[in-house]
């Protein structure tokens, strides 16, 4: 028998011993192993990573949906002056226009006055 | 898709005996290995188990290699800091109870003490648990599991040249030692 067979029958020798030590376990151990095996399937159906990403797929379609049609709307608006509340914040932001309010009564009065006059 | 319980656990009750006695053999320890073929579990379900069938077993004991790789790592970690700690109170002349001594025996419970084992089979066990961890994880792929030396490569994530090596040097150890048993 040459050396290569020498080998392949230790090998073979030697897978032999380890499938006798795997199958005779003892009944402590083995016992061990079927509640961490238990363990380790409650622990990955808990933390289900890829249903989860399943899940928020369509509600993260949605949110994306939504800004796209918002931001095309702002977008499209078609040039016509602001918004109401935005005229008269504009307003009472000009200062030259709040001078003119303050004046007002004045040039009132000097406007009945030019009538009287007249 | 999501596999079935049922079939998991199929898988992993086919498995789990020889993860276990891989494990014992890197660590020494069966607690040790139990944690460490949980641990293996836990990511395999929680990651790979969606993954095609065919795929499962490499991918498991990719996973189981890493722990071990792991638990060696953190294990010399350890054994530096004891050592450390042994030359530190050398120096000052202290005594008292070393909390790496409080840790679980690593020759607790040797896996070749089963009385039903032959005595080839507990000389093997010895023997396999004085070969370097690489050498040994490469001899148990290569032989017991029949990995071919790329899918050995891959779960050792190392060369195919070092798993040549390692494989070598482990079949020279263990004939030498086992001469007796199986000449």
């Amino acid at each position: 028998m040459n050396e290569q067979e020498k080998e392949k029958r230790f090998i073979a020798n030697v897978k032999k011993a380890l499938d006798l030590g795997e199958e005779n376990l003892d009944a402590g151990t083995q016992s061990k192993l079927t509640r961490i095996r238990h363990q380790a399937l409650d622990a990955g159906e808990h933390k289900e990573p890829s249903i989860r990403r399943w899940f928020m797929l369509p509600v993260a379609g949605v949110a994306t949906a939504c800004a796209i049609i918002l931001g095309v709307a702002i977008y499209l608006k078609p040039p016509g002056g602001l918004p109401p509340n935005l005229e008269d914040l504009d307003l009472l932001a000009a200062e030259e226009n709040l001078e003119f309010y303050d004046g007002l009564e004045f040039y009132a009065w000097l406007a009945e006055a030019e009538i009287d006059v007249g | 898709m999501r596999m079935e319980r049922r079939t998991m656990d199929d898988f992993l009750a086919s498995v789990e005996r020889r993860a276990f006695r891989m494990a014992e053999f890197a660590t020494r320890n069966p607690d040790e290995a139990l944690d460490i073929v949980q641990d293996a579990m836990i990511r395999w379900v929680s990651n790979y188990a969606g993954r095609p069938e065919t795929e499962w077993q490499p991918l498991f004991i990719r996973i189981l290699q890493n722990r071990i790789r792991d638990w060696h790592r953190r294990k010399n970690v350890r054994d530096r800091w004891d050592g450390m700690r042994t030359l530190w109170r050398g120096a000052a002349g202290e005594e008292g109870e070393d909390p790496i001594q409080t840790l679980a025996d690593p020759k607790g419970k040797h896996p070749g003490e089963q009385a039903t084992l032959t005595d080839s089979t507990k000389a093997l066990d010895a023997a396999l648990t004085t070969l370097p961890w690489r050498q040994q994880q490469a001899f148990l792929l290569r032989a017991w599991e029949e990995m071919s030396v790329a899918d050995t490569a891959r779960a050792m994530q190392c060369s195919q040249g070092s798993v040549k090596t390692h494989y070598s040097r482990a079949v020279h150890s263990l004939r030498r030692l086992l001469e007796d048993h199986w000449p």
